[in-house]
């Protein structure tokens, strides 16, 4: 996703999540082990909490969220689905796709997981989950970490 | 002239449908939106007032061929705006998803349309999304 105009000037505070995990064996269910943020627009990190991956949206404010995974294939027709739930496992928006860009399925998708949530009534816990996996060696794999993105979320606080 | 950084509202909507020829012009339905602003008429077409935006539809879709492709661009008031978008993830010759930035001085029609198909349609799954930004101007 790239950033518009609109979005340089806008009232929002930025961060993006981390996981510190590595050579994460993931099947379907499992829960991206979301540890750290880190500011990116202004200074919102230091009030998100996670617990075994779960990510706790403060109240009072509309935010935007975007997953995705890094993962190593076993072989060109791996493939990662993952969505944003909420602690209910109620999907929320739409999933990621992660395969080989070079290799043609019969399915795909962007790759990045995106929601918005309302949690101006109240706190909002979210998880990043697998929804579907296949011929994935781990996540956020260390095999080639020069080229290697890891596990990131950037999580949008809408300021009004 | 400066303007001082605004509220955005954002719209969160669903596109979908099965296209049955080459051109063909999505179905949208608004699922939430921090602060209302666009509308749906006529099943297809996204009203919007005067503003700055930007936006973008997320696709996922199922294919019997891996040489079932598509294109998608959005239009504004039935013209290609932005950067297209499309289902190809082998040759690499289309992004994956629709995004366009403009700006309205009065009101305008927002639509998402497939404009090209390799001759049979991909299915789009319930993940197909799109996001509407809008600061005032």
């Amino acid at each position: 996703m790239s950033y518009s105009l609109i979005q340089r000037r806008i009232k929002a505070s930025v961060a993006y999540a981390s996981a510190s995990a590595r050579n994460i064996s993931a099947s379907a269910g499992t829960v991206i082990p979301f540890d750290g943020f880190t500011d990116m627009v202004g200074s919102t990190a230091s009030g998100y909490s996670t617990s075994a991956g779960v990510i706790t949206l403060l109240s009072g404010y509309w935010y935007v969220v975007k997953g995705s995974v890094q993962a190593r294939f076993n072989d060109k027709s791996g493939y990662v689905k993952y969505i944003w739930r909420d602690n209910t496992n109620s999907d929320l928006g739409r999933r990621g796709t992660l395969i080989m860009q070079e290799q043609p399925q019969l399915f795909g998708g962007d790759e990045f997981a995106v929601c918005v949530v309302d949690a101006t009534a109240g706190s909002v816990d979210i998880k990043l989950v697998v929804e579907s996996i296949a011929n994935v060696t781990s996540l956020n794999n260390t095999t080639d970490q020069r080229v290697a993105g890891w596990i990131r979320a950037e999580i949008w606080r809408i300021t009004g | 002239m400066h303007q001082a950084p605004q509220v955005p509202k954002i719209a969160e909507l669903s596109w979908s449908g099965t296209p049955t020829a080459a051109t063909f012009t999505y179905s949208m339905s608004v699922d939430q939106q921090t602060s209302a602003f666009a509308t749906v008429s006529s099943g297809t077409d996204i009203t919007l007032s005067r503003g700055h935006y930007y936006a973008i539809a997320y696709i996922d879709f199922t294919r019997t061929a891996s040489t079932t492709n598509n294109e998608i661009y959005w239009h504004l008031d039935g013209s290609p705006i932005g950067m297209r978008g499309g289902s190809d993830h082998y040759q690499n010759e289309s992004n994956d998803n629709p995004e366009a930035t403009f700006s309205l001085d009065s009101s305008a029609t927002l639509t998402l349309r497939q404009t090209a198909w390799s001759g049979s349609a991909i299915a789009l799954t319930s993940h197909c999304k799109a996001f509407v930004w809008k600061v005032d101007r």
